[in-house]
């Protein structure tokens, strides 16, 4: 054994080095690429993550497209490798594999938690790019993919269908195991680098009120939701968040607790059985015509009304969200001084418009140009926000979006302060029944421990003298 | 005969009562589980006091009964800080096998408090002996590749293969009667395995081959072996899951040497040389007493009566010696609090239940001179306690506090 020293220390320690270095940085200091998943067709380029600044890794198909295409969105700390048992798995059963394609978003490690507000634009990369080469590649415009998210994937889902309005670009929605009403594992008061997500999912968390507000099944996307129920299948939803998963007005099917299975986390939207399931489940929905246009809604007046006439209207008022149980409509009267949320679908083509807010245009009034202000300037923050909304004329309607991108027509009506639990821009706009409308307010919030600590350290080392002004809460977390 | 007599009991008190058995616990909850991919940090503060041990028929006997009054120990606090990786270097790649399959290695320091208390301290230094150490322990390298995890209805498991080296960098000290450090090298191939069962019932088992290096400088006189039996081991922990936050389990640990360990540098010998022949003759008429401490064949009844013989000296046979090789057996019993979800707060005891530790029987020359280039007749046969983690099995109680932390979860 005495040979034992030299040799067998040597390859301990290499060995030890190269398991605790990151491989994207033990790989190129040695002059080679870090292995990626990248199983895309010729021709398709993946966006670039916002969250890495990478191009995304992950798979996608190509050949004819039969069907509308499926995406894959990954939960926390993985990537689209996650999702390749299910490829295998409906490729088997008959899927094209031109309509299979997942897409890595994060940083796939727990170095860096992923969040679901810094990944919404990622996701909107994604579903843009998909749906672009999808069109390029079949010769006409292809508006619809189906998502299936699992774990933080469905809260990210979520948020990118209500932040970018986008409900209408998404036939079905299948959401595995989402911590929509919170997760135990998360904290309110966690600290440290990875606690946005931390922030975002809490139980009781403002930022799922917020996303919860208004019906958490809008538009005209077909939800199902599919977890655990059992409280001991998977471990992120014990007793007590057992239907955490569920949305109201979607299919909820708790798979263990109905089917007497015991998939965990990872195994629930990725084994036959639920492969299966979900797989029936999709194709319960029509396809829509391949050539078909989406429709829109027409306002004139105090009328609303489909184009073409035979799309039916879904509408709800006063920040709540239209969806497919709402009447379908041939027209809408719509009430002088109320806020109108409409989508128009055709019941042939099954497409569907983006979600609008609509009113009574009312006379102009002389009034003054209508601003908008922030109860929290921009700046870095140690702790997450509410930021409270206000406009000049309190009768006016004010929309926002935390994407970082000007509010459409259909962004989120504000209602209650909106919740900042991450770095990232609110933008807001407001709007009058007579026609005004606001300039943009558009705010850059950085929750960020780090930032707040360096700057402090940087101040008491250049201003020895100043008064302490931090007075950031320590007393709970870490 | 009362210098003999002191000699006798010292030689022997001071095997049993140095004796620092190696720490061995059964797996935590779910040790060999497949966790997610990064950075773990765990600290361990583990406390005993032991007052008995395992002779080599496999008897407790209290430490140092009958040559001093129980109640003294062997106190020791080992203080262990791990750091565990978990990932997939070959993720991605054309490497099938790994690229499914996580890695994994493991750092373990140890740091460790060790004194002998009372009558115990003091005879050790009858023998030249340091009674105590303190200081850096040997550090533990570990890598190892996770199995693929599969599912059979409720049950779920994985497993894997690891191989930890002990480097031997800690304080070790050759005229310690405890040490911290080992001074031989061991590899220590296992295979493991993790099942969960209804996501209660999580269960944790090793099968493990510890190839023990050789120690070339034995310490304590002579009384760590200097070629390291083999040791095989077998572990499993059993934990039941009351909610995300409360776990309770019970283990068994069995471990056992393969074939004797071997001594063949003995020097354990009384400090203060010459003897007296009082010491070596008030008992040889019927020699009850002298066999009772352990001495076979005593001195001649000529050699006492001999007037020219007015002092004597006793020089230990180096070796080689053998003894019957160690066992092992303890139960564990442990709670967990699961805090956020960063952090793991744990208790546990473990009870030894049964064992066998390392005895040798030594042989003194008994000399008229300090060269011993004569001797006074049969070499006296002294039955020795192997000290040190390799040859002695506590047969008294371990506490253990544990703490996870996950410096990177929020």
């Amino acid at each position: 054994m005495g040979a034992l020293k030299t040799p067998l220390g040597l390859l301990l320690a290499a060995t030890l080095c190269a398991g605790c270095a990151p491989r994207e940085i033990l790989l190129p200091a040695v002059g080679l690429t870090p292995p990626a998943l990248r199983d895309f067709p010729p021709g398709y380029t993946p966006p670039y993550s916002s969250e890495t600044e990478q191009p995304m890794p992950g798979f996608g198909g190509s050949g004819p497209l039969t069907q509308t295409p499926i995406l894959f969105v990954h939960g926390n700390t993985v990537s689209a490798r996650y999702w390749l048992p299910a490829r295998r798995h409906w490729l088997e059963q008959g899927v094209p594999s031109s309509a299979l394609w997942a897409l890595g978003y994060g940083w796939d490690n727990v170095r860096y938690f992923d969040s679901a507000d810094l990944s919404v634009e990622s996701l909107d990369r994604m579903v843009t790019s998909v749906l672009e080469h999808l069109s390029r590649e079949n010769g006409r415009t292809v508006h619809q993919l189906d998502l299936i998210g699992h774990s933080l994937g469905v809260t990210l889902v979520r948020q990118w269908l209500k932040q970018t309005n986008s409900w209408h670009k998404v036939r079905n929605f299948i959401g595995a195991a989402g911590a929509n009403d919170g997760v135990w594992t998360a904290s309110a008061d966690s600290r440290g680098q990875n606690r946005g997500v931390a922030f975002e999912l809490h139980p009781g968390s403002p930022w799922l009120a917020q996303l919860n507000r208004g019906g958490e099944t809008p538009g005209p996307t077909r939800y199902l939701t599919l977890y655990d129920g059992t409280g001991w299948g998977d471990v992120l939803f014990p007793p007590g968040f057992e239907d955490s998963s569920a949305l109201e007005g979607a299919d909820n099917l708790a798979y263990n607790r109905v089917h007497g299975t015991h998939f965990d986390h990872l195994e629930l939207p990725r084994v036959p059985e639920t492969l299966d399931a979900m797989l029936a489940w999709l194709r319960e929905a029509p396809e829509p015509l391949p050539q078909a246009s989406p429709p829109r809604v027409l306002q004139s007046g105090d009328q609303l009304r489909p184009e073409p006439a035979e799309a039916r209207l879904h509408c709800a008022t006063q920040g709540r969200w239209p969806h497919r149980r709402s009447a379908a409509l041939a027209e809408v009267r719509m009430s002088p001084r109320t806020l109108y949320h409409c989508y128009a679908r055709h019941p042939q083509t099954h497409l569907s418009s983006p979600i609008g807010h609509f009113f009574v245009r009312e006379a102009a009034t002389g009034a003054g140009p209508l601003t908008l202000s922030a109860s929290v300037p921009a700046g870095a923050y140690e702790q997450p926000l509410e930021v409270a909304l206000s406009a000049s004329d309190p009768a006016a309607w004010i929309v926002y979006s935390t994407a970082g991108r000007l509010p459409e027509s259909g962004a989120p009506l504000y209602q209650a302060p909106v919740y900042i639990a991450g770095p990232l821009t609110l933008v807001a706009q407001a709007f009058s029944a007579d026609g005004r409308v606001s300039e943009p307010l558009s705010l850059r919030y950085d929750i960020s421990l780090e930032l707040i600590d360096a700057r402090h350290a940087l101040r008491r080392q250049f201003e020895a003298d100043a008064e302490p002004d931090y007075a950031a809460r320590r007393g709970k977390g870490r | 005969m009362s210098g003999m007599r002191t000699l006798v009991a010292a030689v022997l008190l001071l095997a049993a009562g140095t004796a620092r058995a190696g720490i061995v616990f059964t797996p935590h909850v779910s040790e060999y589980a497949r966790l997610p991919a990064g950075q773990y940090s765990e600290f361990t503060l583990i406390g005993t006091q032991i007052e008995s041990i395992y002779d080599r028929n496999g008897d407790e006997i209290e430490l140092g009964v009958p040559f001093v009054p129980p109640g003294d120990s062997t106190d020791a606090f080992l203080a262990l800080a791990k750091f565990l990786w978990i990932g997939n270097l070959f993720r991605d790649s054309d490497w099938g096998f790994l690229a499914d399959r996580p890695q994994f290695c493991r750092l373990i320091g140890t740091v460790g408090y060790q004194q002998n208390t009372g009558a115990i301290a003091a005879r050790a230094r009858l023998f030249n002996q340091r009674p105590g150490a303190n200081g850096l322990g040997d550090l533990f390298g570990l890598c190892g590749i996770y199995g693929l995890e599969h599912r059979w209805g409720p049950i779920k498991g994985n497993g894997l293969f690891a191989t930890t080296v002990k480097i031997p960098v800690g304080r070790y000290d050759t005229q310690a009667a405890l040490n911290t450090g080992t001074n031989y090298w061991s590899v220590i191939p296992q295979l493991a395995f993790h099942a969960e069962a209804w996501g209660r019932v999580y269960i944790d088992g090793t099968l493990a081959w510890q190839f023990n290096g050789d120690n070339d400088r034995p310490s304590f006189g002579g009384l760590t072996p200097t070629g390291i039996a083999d040791v095989r081991n077998a572990e499993i922990n059993i934990a039941w899951k009351f909610s995300e936050h409360w776990f309770a389990d019970v283990g068994y640990s069995f471990r056992e040497s393969v074939g004797p360990n071997q001594y063949d540098k003995v020097t354990i010998n009384f400090e203060d040389q010459p003897l007296s022949p009082q010491s070596a003759c008030d008992n040889t008429n019927n020699g009850t007493n002298m066999l009772t401490m352990g001495f076979g064949p005593v001195v001649s009844q000529e050699l006492c009566d001999s007037p020219a013989l007015d002092q004597f000296f006793l020089r230990p046979r180096p070796g080689p010696y053998r003894d019957l090789g160690v066992e092992g057996r303890l139960l564990t019993a442990g709670i967990s609090y699961v805090y956020r979800a960063s952090t793991v707060v744990q208790a546990r005891i473990a009870q030894p239940v049964g064992g066998r530790g390392s005895q040798i029987d030594v042989l003194f020359d008994v000399c008229p001179d300090a060269d011993c280039t004569t001797t006074t007749g049969a070499p006296l046969t002294s039955r020795l306690f192997g000290v040190q983690e390799a040859a002695a099995v506590s047969a008294s109680p371990y506490l253990e506090l544990r703490l996870v932390y996950l410096p990177w979860a929020p």
